[in-house]
């Protein structure tokens, strides 16, 4: 095995018990194993257990990051604790070569009646650093903190985003070799994150092996080489970041799609859809797209010969609840005006700008103004859109194109103020 | 607005590279597995949290009493409270004490701050894994640093007790042993003793909390089969008291030394030096055997 490999994690598992009475009772007899020399039998599940963490592999190299993802209670945090030799594992091995910096729990032994001057030499060396390291680091640490006058403040008295920027501030100085993360920069600011992830690049071109886990899946693709997606206890998928993400996406997106419930408009009797078609320019009936193509909707209604006009509204949605499309008949002067008992009505949109996800299908018919609803189906059907390109970052795939320009600003012309970015 | 804060940023987040030749391998059975020279590891892993238990053992020095107004005083009031009732039960004649080799006050103060030593040290461990909460379950660090360095607040309470000490001790004309000075080493058996318990019991207290309530029955009850407030006492069944309850002959050298300048049972003392030195050991090793295996309860 090479040496460049920091993190070797090979046919790992392990159990956790749901009952607490039991738990207590398992860990009292693991340890008079231990004791008394017996060897302990930690791949069968005994009653009421369960692998929290199901035969996992995986390596990390030097300069790579790993991404993490998963639902919550996929098991990451305790693949973490794992990692970090916090919980020996039932089954398999872990090889860990060099120093393990943990920005799980940040300032988990800050003494609340001490001072923030305090609890930085304290928890320096819980993690692992001397004196003579901290006070070479003290300022540095401050300063990356930002708590340059509340220093001398007891810990109890600082904010949530005070506490967690000391404590990333002392665990960011450990200059370790495998840098473990679990979800800490959620809570802070964006200025603050946006440091947070600069230095965790700064640490990834130092030669540090990260570990990464994130529900941001922007900042996922962003920072991370390859990622593995962990669902109960299992590697789901692994490899390259953006398939994995993707893959991710488009499985969080069918659940929760076909969960969401959206307060019904009052329906009033006198017309109804009897079918809706989906097909593409073909006339296929479809319910799997490409970015790009077209999609055709026939509504096919049934109404009272007294009702005289009727409006269509077609909408695409995701999980959220929110229509990312709306197409309502009226906008482009489209009201049905028709003796006929029952018809058919087509929507035709060329082309499908929309990237990759699950997309749920709303459609209604209404009376003229839009204020009653005869028929309304939320998620009544999904699409799939998928993108090849793998941009799956955006929602929408807006018609674009590059290309270089003869004039540029030279490098005598100085910027305006407008014209600068900011870093 | 970012950009102001990058002049903040460390230069560079380098990796400590020559130390990456360091390997650990986590298995189920990685501390079982060795035998005799898992004595090598963990000395290895206790020198190398020194710095640790010194920053852990200040830290809960100076933050102990900081919010209070009588602040160090409260490491004399209990004892001088306990002394000054038990020095009433005494002259009223409610309770029969026998006479004691130095003035009942004295003699009082000086076994109860002997009895705090050992029972603050063996609480203040019992509670030291429930105490430091997610701190064990989340990040890794030599968790023995947290039981050593909970000895710190008791042994300074002693200390300080000491100032009242030689008051009394003046005041009522207790002449001066110079084999006082050996006192170290009659006090480190009670340390030793009170830390091998506590290895053991903050481990259990970290599954089932009743040990930690339990305990402050216990050494309630302990304090009156241990000579604390009397002396040993020498006729039978009483005098098993100095020598079943191992804490005892520990206890009785250390006021032996103030009163004597000498030891009346050394051979119990001998023993009981083994004793706590062994269960110091054997609640060491306990420890690290167990801790790993519970660590999810904190």
């Amino acid at each position: 095995m090479s040496t460049d490999i920091l993190v070797n994690v090979e046919g790992v598992s392990k159990k956790f018990c749901r009952s607490l009475k039991r738990s207590m009772f398992f860990a009292a007899q693991d340890v008079a194993c231990g004791i008394f020399r017996v060897p302990l039998v930690t791949d069968r599940l005994r009653k009421s257990e369960f692998w929290a963490i199901d035969n996992v592999s995986f390596e990390v190299k030097r300069g790579e990051c790993l991404g993490m993802i998963g639902s919550n209670g996929a098991g990451k945090s305790t693949l973490l604790k794992l990692l970090n030799g916090v919980i020996p594992p039932d089954k398999g091995r872990i090889t860990i070569r060099g120093k393990v910096g943990a920005l799980i729990e940040l300032g988990a032994g800050f003494h609340p009646m001490l001072t923030g001057r305090e609890n930085i030499y304290v928890n320096g060396a819980i993690l692992g650093l001397s004196k003579k390291e901290l006070d070479r680091k003290f300022d540095e640490i401050v300063a990356f903190a930002e708590l340059d006058e509340f220093i001398d403040m007891p810990v109890k008295f600082y904010s949530s985003g005070m506490h967690l920027r000391l404590g990333f501030a002392i665990a960011a100085h450990l200059r370790p070799d495998i840098l473990l993360i679990d979800e800490v920069l959620a809570v802070g600011d964006n200025s603050f994150r946006a440091k947070c992830t600069r230095q965790i690049g700064r640490s990834l071109a130092g030669g540090t092996a990260v570990i990464f886990v994130s529900h941001n899946m922007n900042e996922i693709v962003r920072v991370c080489d390859k990622v593995i997606w962990i669902e109960r206890g299992r590697i789901v998928q692994d490899g390259d970041a953006s398939n994995a993400v993707g893959a991710y996406l488009l499985a969080n997106d069918r659940e929760e799609t076909l969960r969401s419930e959206t307060a019904k408009p009052e329906l009033i009797e006198g017309a109804r859809l009897r079918n809706v078609e989906i097909c593409d320019v073909e006339g296929n009936v479809r319910s799997c797209f490409r970015t790009g193509e077209s999609l055709i909707v026939h509504f096919d209604y049934e109404k009272d010969p007294e009702i005289k006009e009727l409006t269509f509204s077609f909408a695409m949605s995701l999980g959220d609840e929110k229509n990312y499309v709306s197409c309502h008949s009226p906008w482009t002067g489209f009201v049905l005006r028709s003796h006929n008992n029952f018809g058919r009505v087509t929507l035709t949109i060329p082309q499908l700008l929309l990237n990759t996800g699950l997309y749920l299908l709303n459609v209604g018919i209404w009376n003229e103004r839009f204020k009653h609803a005869y028929d309304w189906r939320w998620g009544f059907r999904h699409i799939e859109i998928r993108n090849e390109n793998d941009s799956f970052t955006g929602r929408f795939f807006l018609p674009h194109s590059w290309s270089e320009s003869a004039h540029g600003n030279g490098p005598g012309i100085r910027p305006g103020p407008d014209h600068t970015l900011p870093r | 607005m970012e950009s102001l804060h990058s002049v903040h940023d460390i230069e560079a987040f380098p990796s400590s590279s020559p130390r990456a030749s360091v390997e650990v391998i986590y298995t189920s059975d990685s501390i079982c597995r060795q035998s005799w020279h898992v004595w090598g590891i963990i000395l290895r892993e206790f020198l190398d949290s020194r710095e640790l238990i010194w920053r852990l053992i200040l830290r809960d020095i100076s933050a102990r009493y900081r919010q209070s107004v009588l602040s160090y005083l409260w490491a004399i009031i209990p004892s001088i409270a306990t002394v000054a009732v038990f020095v009433l039960l005494k002259t009223s004649g409610t309770i029969p004490i026998s006479e004691t080799p130095i003035p009942y006050v004295a003699y009082a103060l000086w076994g109860i701050s002997l009895w705090q030593l050992f029972t603050g040290c063996l609480a203040s461990s019992t509670g030291s894994l429930a105490a430091a909460g997610s701190l064990v379950t989340k990040v890794n660090f030599p968790k023995v640093a947290l039981v050593f360095a909970s000895a710190g607040s008791p042994i300074f309470d002693f200390v300080v007790r000491l100032v009242p000490l030689a008051v009394i001790f003046t005041s009522y004309g207790v002449p001066f042993k110079w084999q006082t000075i050996f006192m170290p080493f009659t006090l480190a058996p009670l340390i030793l003793l009170a830390l091998g318990v506590g290895f053991v019991m903050s481990v259990a207290n970290l599954v089932l909390r009743d040990v930690g309530n339990a305990l402050g029955i216990a050494l309630t009850l302990g304090m009156f089969i241990t000579p604390v407030l009397y002396p040993p006492p020498f006729e039978w069944p009483f005098v098993l008291i100095n020598i079943v309850n191992p804490v005892s002959p520990l206890l009785i050298a250390s006021q032996d030394l103030v009163a004597y300048g000498g030891l009346t049972m050394s051979a119990a003392f001998i023993s009981s030096w083994i004793f706590s030195l062994l269960v110091f050991l054997g609640g060491w090793r306990f420890f690290n055997l167990a801790l790993p295996r519970v660590s999810q309860f904190a």
